[in-house]
């Protein structure tokens, strides 16, 4: 037996057989068989009057078998592809309407609908779709009269300056350039011409100068304001300003007021801790174990949040787990010596953060010192070793 | 001559161990409850209507009885037959 499927496409129709003898209908069924024509679901109506299926190719076949067994045939249906495209040939209009709509869509998607630049950075697309332009790349345009692919992306190339590798591909109705830029160094900022000068009055102990003329030598004192280094170079008649640069290292002096109270009070775990969870909805909280807990009176809390995450996107749902730790404060009472050390440490910290990178703490001195409340009071100098320079721009007079 | 070549066949066929409706020209009827039949090994419909199908074999004929009879298929060797099939009768 033969698929549904492949009866429909060759067309078969339902026919009614009229035998004109007694056993006219059963001849006509062997002989038909005998040639090989496809024929099934065979029933008798009444007497002398069957009903069948045959494919078209057998039923042309049939003709001569009728007039040797003495039959008639009537059709009554007709089934498949071929009476369908039959029926087709009449409605001319949807028959065209059919080809338009994929005639259409051919051509639809033989047009570029969209140009996408990727990779550009210094370049801006509208800079690459216009290069792209004149070498015929543009929307709307048909995919057949584009140039290779790799011949565009030559184009674009020798267009765009600034790329490495430019690249093109079609991908259906969507063109992509791709561009590599090349790297360039970087272009140094424009500067005025400048001096450097002192920022504190200090003892010079180092000075370097990269560009501009030295204006003080080691061991010499300046004062703030100072120029260290001049951008003004050469002699009277030959002048030229350049931008002074360089580095200056001094040694500048501070005097410090420490105040290190003589208790020092200090945060102390108690070892005492409680655990909450809590599920997180949206920016709900819910909480889920711990309760019937007292607080603590004084509490340090660490949280551990987690939020669920699909792919690169954070999902309404969290858990956060809490540790909630007993804290307690302790006094601790220091010495004078103690005392003393942690408040030069102390202020040391302050100043070096105060002098800048590459500071360092040549001597320190007290100068004065008391104990009164509780507290030691002192006033230190530091000598410190730092740098000094500052960058003060030449303002050119006019003649 | 046809009968010996008929006996050379039985010979074969019990000896080779093959089913007798390969060897000799028997009919073989698969019967799948009492709607559908296959029969192959026929040669051709001799009577066929509502509740009566006659068959011709190789060697005799066979009848085939029951309502709604409907050839569902027909082939030089072998047709399917659907109906609610009451009897099948053989004639030497």
């Amino acid at each position: 037996m033969q698929s549904q499927w492949l009866l429909a496409l060759r067309g078969y129709a339902t026919i009614e057989l009229r035998g004109s003898g007694p056993e006219a209908i059963e001849a006509l069924i062997n002989a038909a068989v005998d040639r090989k024509m496809t024929i099934w679901d065979i029933r008798i109506k009444q007497r002398q009057v069957a009903e069948l299926k045959i494919v078209i190719a057998d039923f042309f076949r049939l003709k001569p078998l009728l007039k040797e067994t003495g039959c008639r045939i009537r059709v009554k249906e007709r089934h498949g592809l071929p009476f369908m495209m039959d029926r087709l040939g009449s409605r001319q209009l949807f028959v065209a309407g059919l080809i338009c709509f994929v005639a259409g869509l051919y051509l639809l998607s033989a047009v570029i609908w969209q140009v996408k630049v990727e990779g550009n950075d210094k370049l801006t697309a509208t800079e690459v779709l216009e290069a792209a332009r004149a070498e015929g790349i543009r929307t709307m345009q048909w995919k057949f009269k584009l140039k290779e692919t790799d011949e565009l992306s030559r184009g674009l190339h020798s267009r765009l300056p600034g790329t490495s590798w430019v690249g093109v591909e079609v991908k259906g109705t969507q063109l992509i350039i791709k561009i590599v830029e090349s790297k360039q160094p970087e272009q140094k900022e424009l500067q005025s011409p400048r001096h450097l000068v002192a920022t504190h009055n200090a003892v010079i102990t180092q000075i370097f100068a990269d560009k501009g003329k030295p204006m003080v030598k080691p061991n010499s004192v300046v004062r703030k304001g100072d120029v260290l280094i001049s951008g003004v170079i050469g002699d009277e008649v030959h002048q030229q300003t350049v931008v002074a640069n360089g580095k200056v290292k001094g040694l500048v002096w501070y005097t410090a007021n420490v105040e290190v109270p003589l208790t020092q009070m200090h945060k102390v775990y108690t070892g005492e801790t409680q655990r909450r969870d809590y599920l997180l909805i949206g920016g709900r909280a819910l909480k889920l174990y711990g309760y019937r807990q007292q607080d603590f009176e004084r509490e340090e809390i660490i949280e551990d949040r987690k939020t669920l995450h699909f792919r690169n996107y954070a999902l309404p749902f969290g858990w956060l787990k809490e540790r909630r730790m007993q804290v307690s404060e302790q006094e601790q009472a220091l010495d004078q010596a103690a005392a003393r050390s942690l408040g030069l440490e102390r202020a040391k910290a302050d100043l070096l953060m105060e002098a800048g990178a590459e500071a360092r703490v040549v001597d320190q001195k007290i100068l004065h010192e008391k104990t009164e409340n509780g507290k030691v009071y002192m006033e230190t100098l530091f000598e410190v070793e730092q740098y000094i320079m500052e960058e003060k721009a030449i303002v050119q007079q006019g003649e | 001559m046809r009968r010996l070549k008929k006996k050379l066949g039985l010979i074969t066929a019990k000896m080779f161990d093959v089913p007798q409706d390969v060897a000799l020209d028997l009919p073989r009827i698969t019967v799948i409850g009492n709607n559908q039949l296959l029969i192959e090994n026929h040669r051709g419909v001799i009577v066929f209507s509502e509740g009566l199908l006659k068959l011709r074999l190789a060697k005799g004929s066979m009848e085939i009885r029951g309502k709604q009879l409907v050839i569902r298929a027909i082939y030089s060797e072998e047709v399917y037959v659907d109906g609610q099939v009451s009897d099948i009768k053989y004639f030497d």
